[in-house]
């Protein structure tokens, strides 16, 4: 069973949101859409790609983190396995089958930022998307770049060659727009590094050979090797019972705030064999910097040349003045002569 | 292979009706999107609908498809039978997204740099003609002629003076003989068979750019006319002179006469090159032929660009 979740807001419909819910329905059982100050047209689609939706209209700019572990409270009501997350402006180059196949617990892929007419190599990164449940909902608390993901994702994730095309920022004044949102949110520029923010600037892009970008990834994923666990702590599961007689495992940290919903009571308690894994992971983006995806020389503007007179195939003194046919030697021609009746 | 494809299929005589007709025969299915009735919502349905291995777009003056959202959802293939570089024209190569798809077919094999320098993903397929068209016509008074000239002779790209110099030429030299078709009305289907096969020669003229002509080559004999055709840089690696057609050079209109006068008088010798030509079209050159040369191109590229991987 695999789960996908997005938070949209105004506008995006007439953006990319189509690509993004395609890619959605292509992979997920199940879809649920966040409708973050959402328009009509936003809503128009959620209802024809027939997806679960709810509204939320914190300020995502200040209150992301909350809005995601709403989001993931939400999911809760009942069991999950596979989540697949994506902004509205992404698109998951990858199978249903091939998600199902994953081993694991968390997958980084590589976000490729597309950027004019290509795609941008310094802008692009590893992030996750793709996680599997397991009651831990806690999202890092910071307003800006708190990921779509629980925060012990990113701890435990994987690396996977798996391209994640954001469209996001291709066009010129998206990157604007972005620039000021984050002078306005992050002005110090302490959720992030200000060369960050300072290459949004530019116009400069690669251009885009999916096969020499899958070349690179699958060779950075090879050298990305998962250190074997630095501290292992049991975790322990507190089942409740809901209102209809079902009972569910909820996280020890999780169980006040479960409790406050209602109609829960605590059955029993449990310690798993899931442990809460911090590895180290490297190396991450600047790697796949260094990696030789070729580009074309810079454009030359052609000059104009109008055709001039003569054009063509020159003449040549082996030419066969009948029918054009020439020669390669004198005497070749005269063979080719006989061909013709009066030559 | 399932394609998706957008041109004008209203008439029986457009070349998308003969391209699609062609893949058809291969065994392929196409879904002909009409131009001028779909619109971005008809193409992204019927891409999801379809889940098409490439959608095939030939020009149109529709420039409102969302492309760049296209080329997200399917690999996308241009073809144009038309020369752009050295042309007025040529502007569109920056500027009309029917050149900014994943791969651009068309029949100029002479600008590889150039289509680079525009930043056009190209590639070089020769022209052809519709299999179904390749048959010898019957006599029609109305188009016998000793000399002919087919195609545009009014109205024609300013920058190809030669045609007009060519046509006047003509004109001049064999009064009462030579005549310029269509007149005034178009001549298709078996009508255009029977010129070909009622005129003793066919002058042809392709505004000249190093490896690339008309399609008018393979239409006139392939559908059965006598050739004589100015001698363009590339001809002679597909057509014989003096087997498949005869060649002329631009310009040298005395050499054109000599040629003219001379297969006028020798008919057998006008007749064998005529069937010798139209049979190898018929054979080598039709669309058919061009789509198995189109297809392997698209697997090649898509594998190329999309390294073997479908995006979506």
């Amino acid at each position: 069973m695999i789960t996908g979740y997005c938070i949209t807001t105004a506008g995006e419909a007439n953006r990319y949101l189509r690509d993004t819910f395609d890619c959605l329905q292509k992979l997920c059982d199940e879809v649920v859409i966040v409708l973050n100050r959402a328009g009509a047209a936003e809503i128009a689609l959620v209802e024809e790609y027939g997806f679960d939706s709810y509204a939320d209209s914190a300020e995502w700019g200040l209150h992301q983190h909350e809005i995601k572990e709403r989001l993931m409270k939400w999911l809760s009501h009942k069991p999950r396995d596979l989540m697949v997350c994506l902004d509205s402006d992404e698109v998951l180059l990858m199978s249903k089958k091939e998600i199902q196949e994953l081993k694991g617990d968390a997958w980084y892929v590589y976000v490729m930022n597309m950027w004019g007419d290509g795609w941008n190599r310094k802008w692009s990164f590893w992030n996750i998307r793709i996680w599997r449940w397991n009651n831990i909902l806690e999202f890092q608390h910071t307003p800006l770049h708190c990921g779509l993901a629980p925060k012990w994702c990113y701890e435990v994730g994987q690396y996977i060659p798996v391209i994640l095309e954001h469209y996001g920022l291709m066009l010129r004044e998206d990157r604007l727009k972005k620039i000021a949102r984050y002078e306005k949110y992050d002005p110090k520029a302490k959720y992030k590094d200000r060369a960050y923010y300072e290459a949004l600037k530019s116009d400069d892009f690669d251009h885009i050979n999916y096969e020499h970008i899958y070349q690179a990834l699958h060779k950075e994923v090879g050298k990305c090797k998962v250190k074997t666990l630095t501290t292992k702590k049991p975790m322990k599961y507190i089942f409740l019972r809901n209102k209809h007689g079902n009972v569910v495992d909820v996280p020890e940290a999780q169980v006040a705030e479960t409790m406050k919903r209602g109609g829960f009571t605590i059955v029993g308690e449990v310690s798993t064999g899931k442990v809460a894994e911090v590895p180290t992971i490297e190396p991450k983006l600047e790697t796949i910097e260094r990696k030789e995806v070729k580009l074309d020389p810079p454009v030359v503007e052609a000059p104009v040349v109008a055709p001039t007179d003569p054009v063509g195939v020159p003449k040549s003194p082996l030419d066969c003045e009948i029918c054009g046919f020439t020669a390669k030697s004198k005497s070749g021609l005269k063979v080719h002569a006989k061909r013709h009746s009066k030559a | 292979m399932l394609l998706l494809y957008i041109g004008n299929f209203t008439k029986p005589w457009c070349t998308e009706v003969h391209i699609k007709a062609s893949f058809e025969s291969l065994g392929h299915t196409v879904i002909p999107l009409q131009e001028g009735k779909i619109d971005n919502e008809i193409i992204f349905n019927a891409i999801k609908k379809h889940n098409p291995d490439f959608l095939l777009y030939t020009k149109t003056w529709n420039k409102e498809y969302d492309w760049k959202a296209i080329k997200r959802r399917v690999f996308t293939v241009s073809w144009t039978l038309d020369l752009y570089h050295n042309l007025d024209r040529k502007d569109q190569l920056d500027n009309n997204p029917f050149f900014h798809t994943h791969l651009v077919i068309s029949p100029d094999g002479g600008h590889d740099k150039e289509f680079k320098e525009h930043k056009v993903h190209h590639a070089y397929v020769k022209p052809g003609v519709y299999d179904k068209e390749c048959y010898i016509g019957k006599y029609d008074e109305e188009f016998d002629y000793p000399i002919v000239f087919v195609g545009s002779y009014l109205v024609y790209h300013k920058e190809w003076t030669h045609r007009k110099a060519l046509i006047d030429f003509l004109y001049k030299t064999y009064p009462g003989k030579f005549e310029c078709f269509p007149k005034d009305r178009a001549i298709r289907g078996d009508t255009l068979n029977n010129l070909y096969a009622t005129a003793k020669i066919v002058v042809g003229d392709s505004l000249h750019s190093p490896h690339y002509w008309s399609d008018r080559l393979y239409e006139t004999t392939g559908r059965g006319g006598f050739l004589i055709h100015p001698k363009v840089e590339g001809i002679d690696e597909e057509f014989e002179y003096g087997t498949h057609i005869v060649g002329y050079n631009y310009w040298d209109f005395e050499g054109l006469k000599k040629k003219i006068d001379y297969y006028l008088e020798n008919e057998k010798e006008r007749k064998e090159i005529q069937m010798a030509g139209h049979q190898f079209v018929k054979e080598n050159c039709t669309y058919v032929e061009r789509c198995k040369t189109v297809l392997k191109l698209i697997n090649d590229e898509k594998t190329k660009l999309w390294g073997g991987k479908r995006p979506i």
